[in-house]
């Protein structure tokens, strides 16, 4: 509390001080930068004065405010891809200034902005451990049956992994998934997987901006230890009616855009959604019919994204976004022995996510700019068994014995929040708001139904409901920081993120402060370093395997300690020139309170969940180094990060650390886009990775319990996670065949997954074969074998849009 | 451009079958060292104490038999002074006599000759918690774990403070006539004692642990202070005879931190089976260097039930 205290004292100093410091006449000039073509807000275009070399960007609404000396200004207005701006006026009164800035006519140029949201230059920002990508480069990239996928991409930047062979989660400088704060239209997304984590729930298609913050998070995030992803949903044309889709090896996608009320309100709706079970159903059926049953099965997912916007005046704006997503799987079949008899199966396997924002913009004055946020996001998961069979005599029920254990566990959350953005003085860029999120958490109810008829007669009834009621929280949080720009080679970013969380008579709180520095050296290099805390209320629990829906959202209570962390960067950004960036970051992060399950528990135990789960400590510390190529025909980058991870419980490997499941000592990433013309378009990507750790006892030893002649073999490990995958590396291509024709525009994409066939490990598991041995004799023994998921796989997309 | 599309469309096609999306690789050996694996859990009171010695096998070889050692040397040292040495062992068996196994520090010395590095471990005789009384309630409510009325019993005492202190308890049925049971598995013919009185424990601490017919807990939630345990229990009578609790003694020891998490490990480990490979795996606890296994003692007393 000290320390908060002190940070708020020191920032409202410092804006004073520098208030009296600059004792000359200011005004401000404020407005939205949009794209001319379409009407979308431009998020953090770049605001710059030549004169005074002061500048700002836009923020998440295209909004801009920036407050200069009276006199003659030289405003130049730029966002990559897009013709820059002059404006030359006198400044000497406020002014407000909407901006449209059209598509440049070259090629696509785009850019992966590190370390920088806010700056075009990587050593202008005070904010680092911060990446931007543009969704023109993701949906360049190559893809795993050419379904481009939002988060796959970002596994490929340093300091991010992927969990496995195809998975979509996010493993952030030694962090797991679960401590990933990810944001679509402010709104957190419980469960991000399609299809067991193959694909992630994000359609490319209805997607804006993407942001991924590492470390150095600024006081405005909170929540999650690990990171905070921001995907941002298009708004929609409000200048004309167009469109998109694909046709794809596993699904099609749909999106149409336009405005309802031409400059003033605009819609976007996109949907997607696989087709196997579709195609696959009559072949199905007759393959059931041939084994004499009746019935069917398949697998499908679909994603439905819609958003409206309303400008009602220049000082306010209404949006309104939403997403839907379901996965399931079905097998439901009915055996007909004879006319009379029927036996029934009936399975079930359904998650889903439901997320809806709206939002109120208002502008307060050209330097005070707000945003009103109302949430609902709710994850389900349910899985259903049935089996019975059903006897009828002359057409009439006479026996019966049925049961049905439907499962369901799942998280709703309710949040408002209300932030601000302050732009006292050139030097100043204040944030700050609050918010109040109401949990409710299912930690997981059975429903278990069983219906028995004798001779006609009801013999036995049950429809019972076990497991955990739900269990309600509120969580709240207020932030406050400040971009200050001290001299023009100091920058600082400063501020303070409380959060408190109350369940039943349990409450905690909490005061994390922020802080991250930037100092100027010469040669267009920058030095930065960062300190951040966090604390994370929301548990997770996990078996670390596949991303499966089985996983549980669980709160913090009087028993489970909410999880806190803190991480300290360092590093240097440096323009290169003709395009290219460097940066190098060491960090070193300590987390505290982490959960996991205890050894031997499992989710398939029945004790309550709070019995199963240990806490504990995690540490990781890594070396990233991010070289770009950010313009040009060519550009792409190198990522490389050296990288430790472990882990320490008490109840598990008997106290002592042991590597992190995801630890990757190694980890390589470089990606090339090559534009060979405006009608071919290549990519490649090649990523390396040391194997996951895994544990398995390479020794059994026998022991007596009670002592006496009865032994028992146990498997023995000398710690966990012992032993390595064999490392993980591929190679993705793709080439785009682009076609324009008028206001059509059409892409063949051609893409090989893992081109070179690698296998790569997915899982180990121990199997019995007959070997032969050294003496020739054919023996029965238990062998190793790695399994591998995907060798090389192409693909085929068409894309196309009007 | 359509030639592109139509190879790329049959390349796919011979490719999609699942036999090619899954395929299997030979992995080399996990990195196995053969290693001796000593076991004594000994008590207070005792005269003789029994070790084991074996060695361990490669883990993906279930099919090799225990392999028991019979030529090893094994010292005994209480407080570093030499009580008792075997020099032989039967079937793996070895006993070391004449001790007197009080409180105190003791370790262990054991050569092989097929293992350049001599075993080696040490642990303690815990100090004895006597408990402060020890209460019968023949109505004690119903059960946690069953829907019928059950017996409890009461024991308070006095936990040490600033320490890791240990408890294992059960109910031994005293002067009671043993029924036999013979099994016959396919290996061997072996013989079950069971007694009387089959006793189903429950306890209200939150981290007890069951083993083999005892409730182990230990003293975080509670440590250097009074405390009260509640152990409830149902006795099933073999015979018609009725079921008195004078028949029974209460089994009530203190545990080395060592034969603590021994226990605990082997007692988490059995339990896990049934989930395969969803369940984390369970870290066997290991005293002893240069090899496998566990030297532990607990001190331990058979009490009146008042």
């Amino acid at each position: 509390m000290k320390n908060s205290t002190l940070l708020c004292i020191a920032t409202l100093l410092l804006i004073i001080i520098s208030q009296k410091i600059i004792a000359q006449e200011y005004y401000t000039i404020s407005g939205y930068i949009t794209n001319a073509e379409s009407g979308e807000s431009l998020i953090s275009a770049n605001v710059f004065d030549g004169k005074t070399k002061s500048g700002t960007v836009s923020n998440l609404y295209g909004f801009y405010s920036v407050t200069l000396p009276k006199d003659s200004v030289y405003l130049s207005i730029s966002y990559i891809g897009f013709e820059a701006q002059s404006l030359a006026l006198y400044l000497d009164k406020d002014i407000d200034l909407n901006i449209s800035l059209s598509n440049a006519n070259t090629f696509d140029v785009v850019e992966i902005t590190a370390a920088s949201s806010t700056d075009s230059n990587i050593e202008e920002s005070t904010q680092m451990s911060t990446v931007v990508v543009p969704i023109q480069q993701i949906k360049k990239m190559p893809a795993l049956l050419g379904e481009v996928d939002v988060l796959k991409s970002l596994q490929l930047l340093p300091g991010v992994q992927s969990g496995g062979e195809g998975q979509s989660g996010l493993y952030v400088r030694g962090g797991s998934p679960d401590q990933n704060l990810i944001l679509l239209d402010g709104v957190p997304v419980y469960n991000v997987n399609h299809l067991f984590g193959f694909f992630s729930v994000f359609n490319a298609d209805a997607i804006k901006d993407v942001k991924l913050t590492k470390g150095g998070f600024p006081a405005r995030y909170g929540g999650r230890l690990s990171s905070v992803l921001e995907i941002n949903m298009k708004e929609g044309n409000n200048q004309k009616i167009s469109g998109a889709g694909s046709i794809g090896l596993i699904s099609s996608k749909l999106s149409l855009e336009g405005p309802i009320i031409k400059n003033k309100a605009s819609f976007i709706v996109t949907g997607r959604r696989t087709y196997i079970d579709l195609i696959a159903r009559p072949f199905v059926k007759r393959s059931f019919e041939r084994e004499g049953l009746k019935g069917n099965t398949g697998y499908y997912f679909y994603d439905l994204n819609a958003k409206v916007n309303y400008k009602i005046s220049d000082n306010d704006r209404l949006y309104l976004s939403a997403y839907s997503g379901d996965d399931r799987f079905y097998a439901n079949t009915e055996t007909n022995d004879s006319d009379t008899d029927i036996e029934k199966l009936e399975t079930n396997l359904g998650w889903g996510n439901f997320t809806s924002a709206f939002r109120w913009n208002h502008k307060w004055s050209n330097k005070l700019f707000s945003n009103l946020t109302a949430t609902y996001s709710k994850y389900k998961f349910s899985t259903l068994v049935g089996s019975g069979y059903e006897e009828f005599e002359q057409g009439e029920l006479v026996n019966k014995d049925f049961y049905k254990a439907d499962y369901s566990s799942g998280i709703n959350d309710i949040a408002l929040k209300y932030d601000f953005d302050f732009i006292p003085k050139p030097n100043h860029y204040v944030k700050f708001g609050a918010q109040a999120i109401r949990h409710s958490f299912n930690p997981g109810i059975f429903n278990l139904k069983i219906e028995s008829i004798y001779e006609g007669e009801t013999e036995f009834e049950l429809d019972t409901l076990l497991g955990q009621s739900t269990v309600k929280a509120l969580e709240y949080n207020a932030f406050i920081e400040d971009d200050f720009k001290i001299s023009e080679s100091t920058k600082i970013n400063f501020g303070v993120h409380a959060s408190g969380f109350s369940l039943d008579n349990t409450d905690y709180f909490s005061v994390q402060p922020r802080i991250s520095i930037r100092q100027l050296l010469a040669n267009k290099m920058a030095l930065k370093a960062s300190f951040s805390t966090m604390r994370q209320y929301v548990q997770f629990l996990t078996n670390e395997g596949l991303g499966l829906p089985t996983d549980l959202w669980l709160p913090t209570t009087e028993r489970v300690l909410p999880q806190d962390s803190w991480q300290a960067a360092a590093g240097i950004a440096k323009n290169l020139g003709s395009g290219y960036e460097l940066s190098v970051e060491a960090y070193y992060k300590w987390m505290k309170n982490i959960i996991s399950y205890k050894e031997g528990a499992s989710f398939f135990s029945l004790n309550p969940w709070e019995d199963l789960v240990t806490q504990g400590d995690g540490r990781s510390y890594g070396l990233e180094v991010f070289l770009q190529k950010k313009k040009g025909k060519f550009t792409g980058w190198l990522g490389y990060t050296l990288s430790k991870s472990e882990r320490r419980f008490e109840d598990k490997n008997l106290g002592d650390w042991y590597p992190f499941k995801y630890d990757r000592t190694h980890d390589v990433s470089v990606v090339g886009v090559y534009e060979l013309s405006d009608k071919i378009n290549l990519s490649a990507t090649w990523v390396y990775g040391t194997g996951n750790a895994v544990t398995l006892a390479n020794s059994s030893a026998s022991f007596t319990t009670n002592g006496g002649d009865f032994f028992s073999w146990y498997d023995y490990f000398n710690e966990r996670n012992n032993f390595r995958y064999n490392a993980y590396h591929r190679l993705d291509v793709n080439v785009d065949f682009i076609k324009n024709r008028g206001n059509f525009k059409r892409v063949w994409s051609i893409g090989v997954y893992n081109a070179y066939s690698r296998n790569n490990p997915f899982y180990l598991n121990p199997e019995n074969e007959n070997v032969v041995n050294s003496e020739g004799v054919e023996e029965r023994k238990t062998v190793l074998k790695q399994y591998s998921l995907f060798p090389i796989i192409p693909s085929i997309s068409y894309r196309f849009e009007f | 451009m359509k030639n592109i599309v139509y190879s790329c469309l049959v390349f796919m096609v011979l490719l999609s079958c699942e036999e090619t999306f899954v395929k299997t690789l030979d992995v080399p050996d996990l990195d196995y060292q053969e290693r001796l694996v000593f076991q004594s859990n000994f008590k207070s009171g005792q005269d003789t104490i029994v070790a084991y010695l074996s060695r361990t096998r490669y883990a993906l070889d279930k099919t090799q038999p225990r392999d028991p050692v019979d030529d090893g040397n094994i010292r005994l040292y209480k407080d570093q002074l030499l009580i008792a040495e075997a020099t032989a062992g039967m079937n793996g068996e070895y006993v070391l006599p004449n001790v007197d196994i009080s409180l105190g520090n003791y370790n262990i010395e054991v050569f092989q000759s097929e293992f350049s590095e001599e075993l080696k471990a040490e642990t303690t005789i815990p100090e004895y918690v006597l408990p402060n009384s020890i209460e019968y309630r023949e109505d004690g409510g119903i059960g946690p774990d069953f829907e019928e009325s059950v017996s409890l019993l009461r024991v308070n005492f006095n936990d040490p403070p600033g320490e890791n202190n240990y408890y294992k308890f059960s109910l031994l049925p005293i002067n009671n006539p043993i029924v036999m049971d013979t099994f016959i598995n396919q290996q061997d013919t072996f013989i079950y004692e069971r007694e009387k009185y089959n006793i189903y424990l429950s306890s209200n601490e939150i981290s007890a642990i069951e083993s083999r017919g005892y409730i182990i807990i230990d003293d975080e939630a509670f440590d250097g202070q009074n405390h009260t345990t509640d152990i409830v229990f149902e006795l099933y009578n073999n015979s018609d005879e009725d079921t008195d609790i004078n028949d029974f003694k209460l089994d009530w020891a203190v545990l080395s931190e060592d034969q603590f998490q021994f226990e605990k490990r082997l007692s988490i480990y059995r339990d896990t089976d049934d989930f395969g490979p969803f369940a984390e795996p369970v870290s066997i606890y290991s005293n002893v260097e240069n090899g496998i296994g566990i030297f532990a003692g607990q001190n331990q007393k058979l009490l009146d039930i008042e």
